[in-house]
């Protein structure tokens, strides 16, 4: 078997092609990721009562299965659940089934990520906020949470990262990203070493704009709030 | 004097776990009066200072500010929050809002708890970081300040909410010795506007100098209590005694200011 390089070229525009897809996954599961991971997280540190539990449960689970796992489950076994309740969503198309298992997955990492960021920071932070009359949801708001973010930033940089990394399985449920074309295209052409090294160029791309985006943003929160 | 105190706290108590650290507090502070709490380490003073504004939840006690009673022990979170905004704390570490600029730290209080318009807020935190001294930096950073300068913010932010009472927690035992004189006289030129300050302090020279009353606790009551004069020149306790000898009988010069 030898490299052909006429196959890499002519496979470089089909595979870039599907890169919006691989990045919606990622940007999907960040965003709904942050938004339930902080819910996740608020739950816990406020001791809502059965949230908290629920919380902790959730977080353990997701943690603990591999994605491949959450996956199938979601895609096979939530529209059993829903059925029960009456709502069919077994004709939905898969992308919603991969965008909800990797925002799942996402919260739960970045639950613990903002779980132990805002206990970063220092209790004196909110004493001060309540001295000057703040309630605990404007502290928070305003206190709290935006310094948490600077020191939350490295580890949400490399969550992401890892999520870039972990889309790489969404074909598995014949999503056609990267990856899916890649296989796809391979078991036309008989060439996947060629597409697995064009898709490797585009994760290592977008690996390093995430990383240097991440690095930036330390950088700036750093010199606007140094703690001490 | 004759008004009707401004502060009143009845039967406080207070433990951590099972160790007693305040055992049966009544104090009452008078409008425009300045109370200096001492005593040794340990004595209590600091959590008797958290307890007034629900940083720490006292076990027992009643508490009225102004026209506002509340039960020490079983007070809600709205009774709490309207009480806290009746007082402002200067912290002994400073605690400026890190993430906020000088100018921000002053006017997030008014903005945020009080609903001032952001104009109004920023002509009272002018107003007031000129009146501790810094009219400058206004958009540093807490972190690009010197200790005497983030603990002047600090007072400013306190002063800038208007509160019947300001308590002060040793705002200047995190400081530079030389610094400390600078932040003492912000506090006595406070003082002097006729706003009622308690102040938990070590320093007794300044204690002595500014305070119209001073209150002597140890083991977690008030031991004594009475004008500088009366506690330092001629204190009735034996404990009060050995406290402020060191002070009066001058054997340890670092207390005078």
């Amino acid at each position: 078997m030898r490299l052909d390089w006429d196959t890499l070229v002519y496979f470089f525009p089909k595979l870039l092609a599907k890169l919006p897809l691989t990045i919606s996954i990622v940007l999907v599961a960040t965003v709904f990721g942050l938004l339930l991971g902080l819910a996740l997280a608020l739950a816990r540190l406020e001791r809502v009562p059965v949230l908290r539990q629920a919380s902790g449960v959730l977080v353990s689970f997701l943690r603990g299965t591999p994605i491949i796992v959450q996956m199938f489950l979601v895609y096979f076994g939530l529209p059993l659940v829903l059925q029960t309740v009456g709502v069919d969503i077994r004709d939905w198309d898969k992308i919603w089934f991969v965008y909800l298992t990797y925002s799942l997955n996402a919260a739960a990492f970045f639950s613990e990520i903002l779980r132990s960021s805002i206990g970063a920071v220092p209790k004196a932070q909110w004493d001060a906020a309540a001295g000057c009359g703040l309630t605990r949801a404007q502290t928070y708001r305003r206190i709290v949470l935006p310094q948490s973010v600077a020191i939350a930033l490295p580890a949400t940089g490399m969550t992401i990262t890892g999520l870039l990394q972990d889309t790489s399985l969404a074909f598995m449920l014949g999503i056609v990203d990267v990856i899916g074309q890649v296989k796809a295209m391979g078991s036309i052409t008989g060439h996947l070493l060629e597409g697995y090294i064009v898709a490797a160029f585009f994760f290592v791309v977008l690996s390093l704009l995430l990383e240097r985006l991440f690095h930036r943003a330390e950088k700036k929160v750093t010199l606007r709030q140094r703690t001490s | 004097m004759p008004h009707e105190p401004i502060l009143e706290v009845t039967g406080l108590r207070k433990s951590f776990g099972k160790t007693p650290v305040l055992t049966g507090i009544d104090l009452a502070v008078q409008p425009g009066e300045t109370v200096a709490l001492l005593g040794p380490s340990g004595s209590g003073k600091t959590t008797l200072l958290r307890c007034l504004n629900f940083l720490e939840r006292a076990d027992a006690g009643t508490l009225r500010i102004e026209e506002q009673r509340v039960d020490l022990r079983h007070a809600h979170s709205k009774q709490i929050l309207a009480l806290r905004r009746r007082t402002a704390m200067v912290f002994q570490n400073y605690d400026l809002f890190l993430n906020k600029t000088v100018l921000q730290n002053v006017t997030e209080g008014l903005i945020v708890a009080r609903k001032v318009s952001k104009d109004e807020a920023i002509a009272t935190a002018r107003d007031v970081l000129s009146q501790v001294g810094l009219s400058t930096r206004l958009d540093a950073r807490p972190h690009e300040l010197s200790g005497g300068q983030q603990q002047r913010v600090g007072i400013a932010r306190a002063l800038a909410i208007k509160p019947a009472v300001l308590l002060f927690d040793e705002p200047t035992s995190a400081l530079d010795p030389e610094k400390v004189q600078e932040i003492l006289d912000v506090i006595r030129a406070v003082a002097q506007t006729g706003m009622t300050l308690l102040i938990v302090t070590h320093k007794m020279g300044f204690a002595y100098e500014v305070a119209h009353r001073v209150v002597f606790m140890e083991g977690g009551e008030i031991v004594e209590q009475g004008t500088p004069a009366q506690v330092f020149g001629a204190p009735k306790q034996e404990r009060t005694r050995q406290f402020v000898s060191r002070f009066t009988e001058g054997k340890a010069p670092e207390y005078f200011i």
